[in-house]
C-alpha cells in the first residue's frame, strides 16, 4: 500500500568526502521510532563562507517544525499533519506519508553553532551555516 | 456501498504523463492525494520549491493537468539544468470542472473540483404515516 512508509536511501553527490558531515538518523533519547519516522531527504552545499542543508518538507507549516543544536548535533524534527477541509474529507487515495519525522545531523568544526539560520519557504528548508571567521581562508600580505 | 474503491473511481489518475510543452528538463510526477467530501474531490500534490508564477491547473471535462516549474533551480554547478512538476488525471462524469479551484501553500498545491449537483450525496426523506 502507498501509505507504508518507504526508507529512503540517503544519498549525498558528495557523501562525507571531505568528513563534514555524517548522518546519525537515530536521535538520542527520542521516542521516533526508526520505522515510523518518515524520510527526510536533504541536500548538503558548501559555498566559500557557510554551507547549506536544503531538505524538502512539503506539506510541513513552521509551527509544526523544530530545529535544535546541541553541541554539534543538529536535529530536524516535526510532524507532517494529514487532511484536508477538515474532518469530513475522507481520504481515497494515498501517496503522502503522513506522520512524525526526526533527522539529525553532525555539524562541521568549523560552523559557527551560533549563527544558524533556518527559513521554510514553499516546502524547502533551507538550513545557513555560516563558517567561523578563523576558518576563511585569508590573504597573507607578504612584505 | 459507499466504498472508497468505488468512490476512487471517479477520479482516475494517469501515472505517467507529462509531455509539458517547452519541457526540455527533468519532469517529476508529484505523489499525490485524493480526499473527497460530500461537494468536492482535493486533489493534494507535493511540489515543494514549486515557482508561484509558473503553477498551471488545468481541468476540461476528461482531465485534469497540473504543473509547474521547479524555482531556485537555474544553475547547479554551472550547468543550467531545469525542473518541472507535472501530472495528468482523468476525470470522469460528475465533476463541475468548470468551478475548479487551487492554493498553494507550504509546497503542497491543493486543486479542488467540486461534484455536479447530480453526483453530490442527497438524502432521501422517508414518508409514512
Amino acid at each position: 500500500m502507498f501509505l507504508k512508509v518507504v526508507r529512503h536511501p540517503y544519498e549525498y553527490s558528495s557523501p562525507d568526502a571531505l568528513g563534514l558531515l555524517s548522518d546519525l538518523f537515530a536521535e538520542p533519547g527520542s521516542s521516533v521510532g526508526r520505522d515510523q519516522a518518515l524520510p527526510i531527504p536533504i541536500d548538503v552545499k558548501e559555498q566559500n563562507d557557510h554551507y547549506e542543508v536544503v531538505a524538502q518538507l512539503p506539506g510541513v507549516s513552521r509551527e509544526d517544525l523544530r530545529i535544535s543544536i546541541e553541541g554539534r548535533t543538529l536535529t530536524i524534527k516535526g510532524e507532517r499533519k494529514g487532511g484536508a477541509n477538515g474532518d469530513s474529507a475522507k481520504l481515497i487515495h494515498s501517496e503522502i506519508p503522513t506522520g512524525v519525522f526526526a533527522r539529525s545531523l553532525v555539524v562541521p568544526k568549523d560552523v559557527e553553532a551560533g549563527k544558524l539560520e533556518a527559513r521554510l519557504t514553499d516546502g524547502i528548508l533551507r538550513l545557513t551555516m555560516p563558517k567561523s571567521e578563523q576558518s576563511l581562508p585569508r590573504e597573507i600580505t607578504i612584505r | 456501498m459507499d466504498s472508497p474503491k468505488d468512490r476512487a473511481l471517479v477520479v482516475r489518475h494517469v501515472h505517467a504523463l507529462a509531455r509539458v510543452e517547452d519541457s526540455g528538463g527533468e519532469t517529476i510526477a508529484p505523489a499525490v492525494s485524493i480526499y473527497e467530501t460530500d461537494e468536492a474531490f482535493l486533489v493534494a500534490a507535493d511540489m515543494p520549491g514549486a515557482d508561484r508564477g509558473s503553477i498551471r491547473v488545468r481541468a476540461d471535462a476528461a482531465s485534469l493537468t497540473i504543473s509547474a516549474a521547479v524555482s531556485g533551480d537555474g544553475t547547479d554547478g554551472g550547468r543550467e539544468h531545469r525542473r518541472l512538476y507535472a501530472r495528468q488525471f482523468v476525470l470522469t462524469s460528475g465533476i463541475e470542472h468548470g468551478s475548479t479551484t487551487a492554493e498553494f501553500a507550504n509546497g503542497v498545491l491543493t486543486v479542488r473540483l467540486p461534484k455536479t449537483a447530480d453526483s453530490r450525496r442527497r438524502e432521501i426523506p422517508v414518508r409514512g404515516d
